[in-house]
């Protein structure tokens, strides 16, 4: 039998953790369950509620549309993800380097992270733009190009462009990410590496890409997450086009809620990015972690 | 008064008997009847016994005991016109200054979007501005309240046929017309002369030519700085609500519905492949700005305002936000019925859009009375001053000042008859596949054929899911 100063510690526990459980079901749980609930709706979320099982996962598995916007997506995310990973590792190791004005540079360095979302969206558009762009106004005054170019207007540089502008965008939290898990590196390490001949590539090859394993696994994680369902930027600069080139899928979703009010559908989608997620967390941590042992 | 007639192609009998059949239709006798059998409802106070004849001219609304506010909901505000509504906002809270009256400003292209969210989270405000784009939707969500009974069918003689039938689906009005937009071409008066007054294009083709003749360097200095066509081509309503006039005045459809009640695609129609060819051949032989596929309706506005371009597929609203952008082209600007193809007849969308009352409101009579206010014909030809929009009320469009000057090629574009929108809730989509459709044919690297089976296939996929 328990005895009595057990129950009251296990009840206490319950007590302690109650409040956190509950905002955990509020906020995570229930959203989550109301998603899947509504993805097997056919549901106008006010008063048209009709069940419709699977009907809209079948729908997605056979709609090549729905698959050539998730390659869309993986590609934008795999682009962008690389992109903040590689410069905000390299930007982090420079201003790691006693060098002047090293604080100055990371605070400039951290601006477009500042930058709201859609302020960055809509400056980028302006400077692309092909009538009153900076951009083509550089490119023209120094004689580079003949007339304006649209570059998210073309197929071809479209997608290049928001790719761009997301890196922009994302690099400096990565960078700052860089720079913390650089400070938990002993130093002594770097001075042993020196000691026994290892050249600047080396030290950072050996004692800094493992030392920041770790905070790779997080910034990659959640980089992926980040960026496979970012809406934002693309909305505001392509909206999705030109011709579908930079539709991505929170952008389809949206268009299926929004514009098509197929909430079921668009609920229906969000749970299978949920799962690819997932499934990519999963990976990554088992990849990482197997490197790192 | 005669003259007005003439214009809208409307005689005093055939008027009597469309409206006539139009209350028959709606359902109006229904309600009635209805309304005799039960016990009445409480009356909005401004369902007072009406006369047949417009009697708004200017309408003394009966103000509310207890202070009150009006939530619109409402695009109007944002743009040229925004002075009007805001004046008549300011002037009815004079007549009632216990009510407030608070505009909630929604870009047009989001007032679906907006209004969805709002419906879902049970926030409708009490009116909203309703385009007939937003019809199917509206229909699907059930959010609007039936005007008939609120408004009194004596004040359904009032209005137009042409805007009053558009406004009712089912038996029920789902909003207040106020104002119309038929669309045409608008172009500048005085860059036309410049290029030696060419004809006015009667097919696609000549319109072609003629934006070609209309595309020069007028500095000589090498380079292209007027275009001959201020295309909007963004992936948005804007967008494809012009391409969409031009599938139809090529005598095609994107979609519709058959007599059998089912939907159908109309992306393999002769129609929607000139249209993509004409969108094609646009951007190929130069004659749109840079940057179409993101130049959106302020866009292609400035571009007329500045003398970048000529020509412009859009209703006479334009006029207002171009002349606020560049007053001198008072009297400088007007419009002509669009081009057509394959022996189509030329044809326009009325553009009609009014106040609808939110179901769920709380101050429907009194969003009646702000309603009738509204409609007043002084405002009705305050909108008209500032904008050209063709007012909804008969009273008001017999006005002179409505029908001659710089609206009246666009009003002429009405004589050749009207399409509405279809009305299916999956709209939204449909209007996806055509931005795509005429945004590969921007891209120039599939052929127009190419491109229609493309959009068919997914129009018919569209309506498969859907139905």
């Amino acid at each position: 039998m328990r005895s009595a100063f057990a129950k009251r510690e296990s009840r206490s526990g319950y007590i302690f953790a109650g409040p956190a459980a509950l905002f955990m079901f509020a906020l995570v749980v229930y959203p989550m369950a109301y998603g899947i609930f509504i993805s097997t709706q056919k549901t106008n979320l006010i008063d048209e509620w009709e069940f419709v099982g699977a009907k809209y996962y079948l729908q997605l598995i056979s709609d090549s549309e729905f698959f050539s916007t998730l390659g869309t997506t993986g590609l934008f995310a795999a682009l962008v993800v690389a992109g903040n990973m590689i410069i905000g590792l390299l930007l982090a190791v420079i201003v790691n380097q006693k060098i002047p004005l090293a604080n100055f540079f990371k605070v400039i360095l951290m601006l477009p992270w500042l930058f709201p979302e859609t302020v960055v969206g809509l400056i980028w558009k302006w400077i692309f733009s092909p009538l009153f762009g900076l951009l083509n106004h550089a490119l023209m005054s120094f004689n580079l190009i003949e007339t304006e170019t649209d570059i998210l207007g073309r197929e071809n540089t479209a997608f290049a462009g928001v790719v761009f502008v997301c890196i922009w965008k994302g690099y400096p939290i990565v960078m700052l990410m860089m720079m913390a898990g650089m400070k938990n590196i002993p130093q002594e390490r770097y001075e042993a590496a020196s000691i026994d001949g290892a050249n600047k590539w080396q030290q950072f090859r050996h004692i800094t890409i493992p030392g920041l394993r770790p905070i790779i696994l997080v910034a990659v994680i959640l980089e992926t997450a980040w960026w496979f369902k970012h809406f934002t930027i693309i909305w505001l600069m392509t909206g999705g086009g030109p011709a579908g080139r930079t539709e991505v899928v929170s952008i389809e979703i949206y268009l299926q809620a929004f514009t098509n009010f197929n909430f079921g559908r668009a609920a229906a989608e969000s749970v299978i990015i949920l799962l690819i997620l997932l499934v990519a967390s999963f990976i990554y941590s088992r990849v990482l972690r197997d490197e790192s042992e | 008064m005669q003259e007005t007639r003439k214009r809208f192609g409307i005689s005093r009998k055939a008027l009597a008997t469309g409206v006539a059949a139009a209350l028959l239709i709606s359902g109006v006798g229904a309600v009635s009847a209805s309304a005799s059998s039960k016990k009445p409802a409480k009356k909005p106070a401004a369902t007072k016994p009406a006369a047949a004849k417009e009697i708004y001219d200017f309408y003394n609304p009966k103000c509310p005991s207890k202070p009150t506010t009006l939530r619109i909901a409402t695009p109007i505000i944002l743009e040229v016109a925004g002075a009007v509504e805001q004046q008549i906002a300011d002037d009815f809270m004079k007549a009632c200054p216990d009510v407030k009256v608070q505009f909630i400003a929604i870009p047009s292209n989001d007032l679906p979007q907006k209004l969805t969210t709002m419906a879902i989270g049970g926030n409708m405000p009490d009116m909203y501005v309703h385009f007939t784009s937003f019809t199917g939707k509206a229909l699907q969500m059930r959010v609007f309240e039936d005007l008939i009974p609120l408004l009194g069918k004596d004040y359904m003689s009032g209005w137009d046929p042409m805007f009053f039938e558009e406004s009712v689906m089912n038996g029920k009005m789902m909003f207040a017309p106020w104002v119309g937009i038929p669309t045409a071409i608008l172009y500048r008066k005085d860059l036309w002369a410049a290029a030696g007054n060419p004809a006015f294009p009667k097919t696609w083709d000549e319109f072609l030519a003629v934006a070609k003749k209309l595309t020069v360097d007028t500095d000589k200095d090498g380079k292209i700085d007027q275009y001959g066509w201020a295309i909007v081509g963004t992936p948005n309503g804007s967008g494809q609500g012009r391409f969409s006039q031009v599938v139809r005045n090529s005598g095609g459809y994107n979609y519709r519905e058959t007599d059998a009640g089912k939907w159908e695609s109309g992306a393999m129609t002769k129609g929607y492949l000139d249209a993509l060819t004409l969108y094609q051949n646009a951007v190929k032989e130069g004659v749109v700005p840079p940057g179409y596929t993101s130049t959106g309706y302020p866009e292609a506005s400035a571009q007329i305002a500045n003398g970048k371009a000529v020509m412009m597929v859009t209703g006479p609203h334009s006029m207002g936000i171009i002349m606020k952008a560049n007053p001198a082209l008072d009297g400088k600007l007007a419009g002509f019925p669009m081009p057509t193809n394959n022996g189509a007849k030329p044809v326009t969308t009325l553009g009609n859009l009014g106040y609808a009352v939110a179901k769920s409101g709380k101050n429907k009579p009194l969003c009646i009375e702000y309603i009738k206010f509204q409609l007043s014909t002084k405002y009705q030809l305050a909108y008209n001053k500032i904008e050209w929009r063709l007012p909804s009320r008969l009273k008001a469009q017999k006005d002179p000042q409505v029908t001659g000057g710089m609206a009246q090629g666009f009003v002429d574009a009405l004589k050749g008859g009207l399409w509405t929108e279809p009305t299916a809730s999956f709209n939204g989509s449909i209007v996806k596949v055509d931005y795509e459709a005429y945004s590969e044919a921007f891209q120039g690297k599939k052929t127009p054929e190419q491109i229609q089976k493309e959009a068919d296939a997914k129009i018919k996929k569209v309506i498969a899911d859907n139905s």
